[in-house]
């Protein structure tokens, strides 16, 4: 299936060259952690080092959107994607 | 105790040219604490709720506070009270930099001004003394000119200023103070400058800050420190994003949850928001970070670029201007973006009354209401950058429909009727700041009822657009702003900046206070401070004829934009009512949105 990835704002310099909408190709029944990793794979390193891990830990919130609603680590780690999903990644707002 | 207070005023009478210095009692100190509270006080008695803020009655308080120039970061701000021209009520207008240090350092807490000036002119508060100076040869310049040639008149390094521009001198209702890289944006100040002829303020001083316990105040200082450090030290923090690319970081969190208002409210997603987002600006134009005094954050963002408008220097845009002068308007252009953002300082305007402005104009050409013409072949339509360019200075000159928009859009919708009230952005005559009413019910509720008008500064945008309460429900949410107009009220009292509320708990704002001053306020006294404030200023407004009938939104919010998400719940005018009244009932006002006398009573009104 396929999962739509946006890289936003400040994110968009893991992209490099891939524009900073992504598709993903992932097996029926990926879920969210799953997504990351393999995002780790294709986006190397400092990705993995600056987002995924934080992501993981639970120390980043409020930066990752599933269908425009924030996913809550670590539960929200473990949602199921399905076909046509987007995943954003955002930088975090609080306001003025 | 009180010893970080100059404990004095400085009344500047415009008309007879004279000033005088008057002390500030301890019982006043004592109840209003600096900053708004000191302006509320001072104009809730000493202007008519029916002035003309335009006319000769209005008084601007600029006010500094208890920690303005101390070690504490993050209160550099300087506040502004005064009548506005936009609603004709009381407003709280703020700017940081390093105005409010040299305030301090004048030895005044707060400057009154007073009077209309038989001609232009400038002031000028320094060691040397209070002196009025005629200034026919600054008509018409930039702020920044303006700026320049008051410091350079005075030969001192050390001036920090405050200046209009060409659309202050005009009157434009939205006109704003430019204060060399920051500026008070909301509710016409400028205007009022202009009013009363008056070009131009400068300051400096050379008098110590005090505090009243010094290792006390050194101990709440390191506290906020490490706060504000570990706070930054998160990955994705929102204040270091602030600090590495601007207010502009958070627009994509915004636009990725199809919230950020796009033309004129007809849409809730934008498309072209990567070109013109904080981290756009980093990326593609030379930047330096700017701080007001005593920040860590330097959230000021200084670009500087080549464009096809020649050599632009300019402090932002800000994340509220790439929503009012970008996606409200459809504009994706960030040259000509920035070109729109120094207008606005040149010629000192609200960046967010004049885009809002601008897209009203533009959403009136669509629909015919206006001829889309604005001459030499530029057409008045949204995405075209062109007619931004061209419509600010012909509102800055009031020439042509910029006549009309310089009255701002609540008088524009009058004039130009046939429905245009409908999408006129505005509550009680002041224009949207950038959010959306349609998806977040805190900022539906903010905007109807804000004392200043449609003012997103107390609202919990935070805790709405972070998901971790959900947008669309009411459940709670009148609660919730009640609390953060309070909480907001009392630290714009120290003078706080408004970031710093993202990630200092009330505490330590209150320890701050406490070690400075040499007081034993508490949290939940100086939280009543802040709600006895809020009523002032309602009580005030509803003095000057601004009703209950006023909490209300324009139609437009009560519309579903074409994009919008399908989970989620569009604003009913059944929720909103049922959110007033629950605010009305929480606020201790009746069902006309009235103080009741027992809450006054409880407020010691």
């Amino acid at each position: 299936m396929q999962v739509t990835v946006r890289l936003t704002g400040p994110f968009r310099k893991y992209a490099s060259g891939e524009g900073t909408s992504l598709a993903l190709s992932l097996d029926e029944g990926a879920t969210v952690r799953q997504a990351l990793h393999a995002l780790g794979v294709l986006l190397g390193p400092p990705f993995v080092a600056e987002v995924v891990e934080p992501l993981l830990s639970g120390a980043a919130p409020g930066i990752l959107l599933l269908n425009r609603h924030n996913l809550r680590p670590p539960n929200g780690l473990e949602s199921t994607l399905h076909d046509g999903d987007v995943l954003s990644f955002v930088p975090p707002m609080g306001g003025g | 105790m009180f010893e970080c207070y100059n404990r004095r005023l400085l009344r500047i009478n415009l008309s007879d040219r004279t000033h005088s210095v008057e002390p500030l009692d301890d019982d006043f100190i004592r109840d209003y604490v600096g900053g708004m509270g000191f302006g509320t006080q001072l104009l809730t008695t000493e202007v008519p709720a029916t002035a003309d803020p335009l006319g000769p009655q209005n008084k601007l308080f600029v006010c500094v506070g208890p920690l303005t120039g101390t070690l504490a970061p993050l209160f550099a701000q300087t506040c502004i009270v005064m009548k506005s021209p936009l609603t004709s009520g009381i407003i709280n207008t703020y700017a940081g930099g390093h105005l409010g240090v040299a305030i301090k350092q004048s030895g005044y807490d707060v400057i009154a001004i007073e009077g209309v000036a038989s001609d232009l002119v400038y002031v000028t508060i320094t060691p040397d003394g209070v002196r009025i100076v005629d200034c026919p040869e600054l008509r018409g310049k930039t702020a920044r000119e303006a700026e320049a040639a008051v410091k350079a008149a005075t030969g001192r390094d050390d001036l920090h200023t405050m200046a209009i521009g060409l659309a202050g001198e005009n009157k434009v209702r939205y006109a704003s103070l430019s204060s060399e890289t920051r500026a008070f944006g909301r509710g016409g100040a400028g205007a009022v400058f202009g009013s009363k002829n008056l070009k131009a303020i400068g300051v400096a001083g050379i008098e110590d800050v005090r505090v009243a316990d010094p290792p006390a105040f050194e101990a709440a200082v390191a506290a906020i420190y490490r706060t504000l450090r570990d706070d930054m030290a998160r990955p994705w923090s929102l204040l270091a994003g602030f600090s590495n690319v601007g207010t502009g970081v958070g627009m994509q969190l915004v636009n990725e949850k199809s919230a950020l208002a796009t033309r004129n409210h007809q849409l809730t997603h934008f498309e072209g928001a990567s070109r013109i987002d904080g981290a756009a600006y980093r990326e593609n134009f030379p930047t330096r970070p700017v701080a007001c005094f005593g920040c860590l954050v330097h959230c000021g963002m200084l670009h500087k670029a080549s464009t096809r408008f020649g050599e632009l220097w300019t402090r932002g845009p800000e994340y509220e201007t790439m929503y009012s002068l970008g996606s409200l308007c459809f504009n994706d252009d960030p040259e000509a973006l920035m070109k729109a953002n120094l207008q606005c300082e040149d010629h000192g305007m609200d960046t967010l009354s004049a885009g809002v402005n601008i897209a009203f104009a533009m959403e009136c050409a669509e629909r015919g209401i206006i001829p889309a013409d604005l001459g030499d072949g530029v057409k008045l339509e949204f995405g075209n950058a062109d007619a931004i360019i061209r419509l600010l200075e012909m509102i800055a000159h009031r020439q042509g429909i910029g006549e009309v928009l310089a009255e701002g859009t609540r008088r524009a919708a009058q004039v130009w009727d046939q429905g245009a009230e409908e999408f006129a952005l505005q509550v009680k005559g002041t224009e949207f700041a950038a959010w959306m009413p349609q998806r977040m019910r805190g900022i539906a509720l903010t905007f109807a009822t804000s004392n200043r008008g449609a003012c997103h500064k107390r609202a919990p945008i935070g805790l709405e657009i972070s998901g971790q309460i959900p947008m669309d429900q009411i459940e709670g949410r009148a609660a919730l702003v009640k609390d953060i107009q309070d909480k907001v009220n009392a630290i714009f009292t120290l003078v706080s900046c408004r970031f710093a509320e993202f990630a200092v708990p009330l505490e330590q704002f209150v320890d701050l206070l406490n070690a400075a001053a040499g007081t034993d306020w508490t949290a939940e006294r100086f939280l009543w401070m802040g709600e006895r404030l809020w009523n002032m200023e309602r009580l005030y407004n509803l003095a000057a004829g601004i009703s209950g009938e006023e909490d209300r939104l324009p139609e437009r919010c009560f519309e579903v934009p074409a994009d919008f998400p399908a989970d989620q719940k569009p604003l009913t005018r059944e929720d909103f009512n049922a959110l007033l009244q629950d605010y009305y009932r929480l606020r201790g006002w009746n069902e006309h949105g009235v103080p009741t006398a027992e809450r006054l009573k409880m407020l010691e009104l």
